[in-house]
């Protein structure tokens, strides 16, 4: 079989890679651009441990396929802090030590940052629901939920939609 | 003397005697006096058992403190998770 | 219920030392590391859940281009029998076994034979090549049928222990044991109210997010380099070379971060195997777990039977108490069964019982420890029988607790007497929360349960290294999974006096730090802090003789207050006092760096209570349970970090509510198990559950210089019960099995 030539933006940082065409964007992103941010929790869709954003939108990376990326936009946790400030989704997680192990949690990042670009003032079932497709197994949801709280009512945080 | 208490899953050691008084300063003294008493026991208590001293837990007890009015008991040790 | 201590920084909420790593995706966790020339090795697993192996052949695997080594049990050294230390702990032959099938696959999904190539996808081609006759046998699937007479033995060598005299006939229960105390049947007869009950609970999964990973290589020489996902790099270290037959001082262990645990990662699967294929070809070699492998064949939790006899006086005085109770262990020998009977009855007063326990041998994966392993399946059982027995005795079942909890001076059930305990004070905190009064509709029911686990001490290190501008450095040994970083340094910070934003924490591997036992038994923040607090010490004594010399008084004039070494009052000297960073500055002329160390084996572990009350809504069209509300009440003895320790309180609810509710292993009749994924295998998720509410008691164990008992593991054993007792007096049935799922609900309540 023959390789996809892809020509993709990550970052905001122009990648190219050669993948086969049935390798995941997650695979090409922790194997071959070493962005191991992006976490492998069950490779069939159902953790959200390799949440990355397609053009915006919340995907899992494990069900999206490399290939598909071609000329679209695809955003990380490497991406997401501005520079050497942290974005306020990850201080607010930080301040509320919504994170145990930390393996869900890059995973968190980009699904709340989606959310609150979508919906800047969620409540607390809406971010219950958004938060659905991504299981923590150590911290019972509730710190994540309340620093999502936190958040939620600071539109001016969240208005760049990309 | 120290009050010694021995659970179920020493009673072939220990002659069936539940509870037994001994002049011990350190755990090795009391080993070495109790396997006196019940041969082949003291192996057993050094190598195998967790003990409580006056309710403090040792996983791998040897030369713990022993007071005149000491309680002892044996218990078995466990996984941790 | 606070202590009076007036603390500086233990007790405040400071950001993790590791949290921006970890947020940012820098922390690297056992799938991300690389190297150069790197194979992937995967393992090829048994399609029958018990068979017997009669021949391996590796031969066309080997031939593929791009295989660089194959292996199978026969690869492995003979592993002599003999333990690793502590009841249920197993034995270094069954572990070796479970990693690498010998003569006989013992669960669907037993690894018997593993590859490494150039590629994952080349690998997993080249398990297709493996040859592998079997004879299938007849799988035995649970307790009942493992008990049974003429059942089909798993293993002809196991005789039952503990049975006198010895057994002559192998069987399937590899160990019976009784724990009792006083006059069981006059306890019985003594009783003016006595209720029964029988409980089962299922198979289930530590569930962490991060699967399996490691990588490792070896040198020419011998020596390994093994990096890993583990909550004990020393025990790894010491189970591959038991299993790979190598000196201990070959391997180097480096624990990754690890993305969860919660006793599953104190095991090994994969670690000898990467080993192995990096010895034979010279390369690096990386295995990384898929979730079904997780699943199919990584540590579950005992699925349990408990039948349990409790006798009372009207007024709710227990008079006595029995227990027979069968634990899995899945395919070898070891389950959580001794620790189980040892918690059962821990919480209560209690003159006369008799607990009679069994680990019993079926063909599912070798258990591995759970969170208070054993804990959370026996007291669900208590616990929902004290909830029946308050109902007959038309009590409330916090008075009925009440009536004959444990406190300081009672002898617990599993021998020695108790120092200072919280239960009293988490169950007089649980009577008087407003959870435990609100108004509840129709179709909601709140019940309570009490949780117990002992804690551990045990073996941990640590150094302080000071640096030059007073900063500190800590190294200790335990893989931080919860956030332990972060109390070492508040630790350190309170103890030196020093801010918590100039500390650092180091986990070392085990070329860096002195041996360390486990992140495990809830002994970390109790036995490293422990180290910490020590080594910080010896810090401040050797700080306290560097400003003796530069003052040119006696080490014994010299006081420490504050972070600073100043002169005793008294003293006649009006030094400006001079403070660790002044300290350090100089020690070049002082005598050299300052490097504190300690090392210890810590005991006085404070065991750990709790009381929690679930909350919660049946509907009665489908069955199905909605927690509305749960709240988690447990003795932290002193909480070091509060958010960290309300965390293990509302994680452990979670796992627990999740235990209660969805979660079992569902085989089919041939051993298979059907939902190897969380989409059948379903852990709950944020939309399933509300706030959990926690209280934090504070009753300090005398045994840690700042009150501290540990809080990982109590948390997971209140919540089953908790919830099962919720759902009673919601329905007014009781369900004595869990999962209480909906169609399980749904036929206790058309019946
Ligand atoms: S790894 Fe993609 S959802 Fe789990
Ligand atoms: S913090 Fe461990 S899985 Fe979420």
């Amino acid at each position: 079989m023959s390789k996809i030539h892809v020509v993709t933006r990550v970052n905001d940082e122009k990648v190219e890679f050669l993948c086969e065409p049935q390798e995941t964007l997650l695979d090409v992103l922790r194997n071959k651009l070493n962005l191991t941010g992006t976490k492998e929790g069950c490779a069939t869709g159902d953790c959200g441990a390799c949440s990355v954003t397609l053009d915006g939108r919340l995907v899992c990376s494990c069900l999206t396929l490399a290939a598909e990326t071609k000329g679209k936009s695809v955003g990380t946790i490497e991406g997401v802090a501005d520079g050497d400030t942290l974005h306020p989704v990850q201080q607010k997680l930080l301040e509320h030590a919504a994170l145990q192990c930390g393996v869900c949690t890059p995973g968190y990042v980009i699904a709340i940052k989606a959310l609150l670009e979508k919906n800047p003032d969620p409540s607390e079932s809406e971010i219950r629901y958004w938060l659905a497709g991504n299981l923590c197994r150590c911290t019972g949801y509730d710190k994540i939920i309340t620093a999502v709280q936190d958040l939620a009512g600071q539109s001016d945080k969240f208005k760049e939609v990309v | 003397m120290a009050k010694v208490f021995f659970p179920d899953h020493l009673m072939s050691y220990c002659k069936r005697e539940r509870e037994v008084e001994v002049q011990a300063s350190t755990y090795r003294e009391l080993v070495r006096k109790l396997g006196a008493r019940y041969p082949g026991i003291e192996e057993v208590l050094l190598e195998d058992v967790a003990v409580a001293i006056d309710g403090e837990i040792c996983h791998e007890p040897y030369m713990e403190k022993i007071a005149t009015d000491s309680e002892v008991y044996f218990l078995h040790r466990l996984a941790a998770g | 219920m606070s202590d009076t201590h007036d603390y500086k920084q233990i007790g405040t909420r400071p950001i993790r030392p590791d949290g921006v790593d970890k947020i940012t995706g820098r922390a690297n966790y056992g799938a991300d590391y690389s190297l150069p020339g790197m194979l992937h090795g995967v393992v090829l697993r048994s399609p029958y859940a018990h068979a017997n192996i009669k021949r391996i052949d590796l031969g066309k695997a080997l031939a593929l281009e791009g295989v660089y080594a194959a292996v199978s049990g026969a690869d492995f050294p003979d592993v002599a029998a003999g333990g690793m230390g502590g009841e249920g702990g197993g034995d270094f032959k069954d572990l070796a076994s479970n990693i690498m099938a010998r003569d006989k696959a013992l669960y669907h999904g037993h690894a018997v034979a593993a590859v490494a190539a150039t590629s994952r996808e080349l690998a997993i081609e080249a398990l297709d090549l493996i040859e592998v006759d079997y004879e299938v046998l007849t799988p035995v699937m649970n307790l009942d049928a493992a008990m049974a007479e003429n059942a089909p033995l798993l293993n002809d060598k196991i005789y039952t222990m503990g049975v006198n005299p010895k057994p002559e006939q192998p069987s399937n229960v590899a160990a019976r044991m009784e724990f009792k105390r006083g006059d069981i049947d006059a306890g019985f007869a003594d009783a003016e109210v006595i209720v029964e009950g029988e409980f089962r609970t299922p198979t289930v999964h530590q569930g962490y997010i991060e699967p399996h990973a490691c990588l490792a290589t070896m040198n020419q020489g011998g020596q390994a380099t093994l990096w890993c996902s583990t909550q004990g790099h020393f025990e790894v270290r010491t189970a591959v070379s038991k299993t790979l037959d190598m000196d201990v001082c070959d391997i180097k262990v480096i624990a990754t971060e690890i993305g969860g645990g919660f006793g599953g990662k104190t095991v090994i699967y994969q670690e000898p195997v990467a080993i192995l294929m990096s010895k034979i070809s010279g390369r690096p070699v990386k295995m990384v777990m898929d979730r079904e492998e997780v699943f199919r064949a990584s540590g579950p939790a005992s699925a349990t039977l408990s039948k349990i006899k409790l006798g009372a006086k009207k007024d709710g005085t227990l008079t006595a108490m029995s227990c027979w109770m069968a634990y899995e262990a899945g395919a070898f020998p070891g389950s959580s069964m001794a620790p189980g009977a040892m918690c059962i009855f821990a919480p209560y007063k209690t003159d006369n019982f008799l607990i009679e326990g069994f680990d019993v041998v079926v063909n599912k994966p070798k258990v591995a420890a759970y969170r208070a392993p054993g804990a959370p399946q026996s007291m669900y059982a208590c616990e929902s029988l004290m909830d029946e027995l308050a109902y007959k005795l038309e009590m409330d079942p916090i008075d009925l607790r009440l009536k004959n909890a444990v406190e300081k001076g009672d002898q617990a059930a599993y021998g020695p007497k108790f120092n200072e305990v919280g239960l009293r004070e988490c169950l007089i905190a649980a009577k008087e929360h407003p959870n435990y009064s609100r108004e509840l509709t129709e179709t909601q029911g709140r019940g309570i349960s009490v949780g117990f686990w002992f804690n551990a001490g045990m073996q941990s290190s640590a150094e302080v290294h000071i640096n030059e501008n007073g900063t500190v450095m800590v190294i200790e040994g335990n893989p931080d999974i919860g956030g332990s970083r972060a109390s070492m340094a508040l630790m350190a910070a309170e103890t030196l006096g020093v801010p918590y934003e100039k500390v650092r924490v180091l986990v070392g591997d085990t070329e860096t730090a002195g041996f360390t036992n486990v992140t495990g038994g809830s002994r970390t923040t109790f036995a490293t802090g422990m180290a910490v607090i020590q080594a910080s010490q010896d810090i401040i004594s050797q700080a306290k003789q560097r400003a003796a010399k530069t003052w040119e008084i006696d080490e014994d004039q010299v006081d420490w207050q504050d972070g600073h070494a100043v002169p005793m009052p008294g003293v006649n000297a009006d030094w400006e006092p001079l403070s660790l960073a002044k300290i350090a500055a100089k020690s070049g002329r002082t005598g050299g760096p300052l490097l504190g160390r300690a090392s210890l084996n810590a005991r006085g572990a404070g065991p750990g209570f709790s009381v929690n009350i679930a909350e919660v809504d049946v509907d009665p069209e489908t069955g199905k349970t909605e927690v509305v509300g749960f709240t988690a009440i447990q003795d932290a003895g002193k909480a070091i970090h509060p958010a960290y320790v309300e965390g293990q309180l509302q994680g452990g609810a979670v796992q627990g509510i999740g235990w209660a509710l969805n979660e079992e292993y569902v085989y089919d009749d041939k051993g298979v198990m059907q939902n190897p994924g969380f989409l059948d295998y379903r852990i709950p998720v944020a939309s399933d559950l509300p706030k959990i509410d926690t209280v934090i008691i504070e009753v300090p164990n005398k045994a840690h210089p700042y009150g501290v008992r540990g809080v990982g593991e109590t948390p997971i054993v209140a919540p089953l019960a908790a919830v099962a007792n919720a759902v009673r007096s919601a329905i007014g049935i009781r369900v004595g099995e869990l999962p209480l799922s909906p169609p399980r609900l749904l036929a206790a309540m058309d019946e």
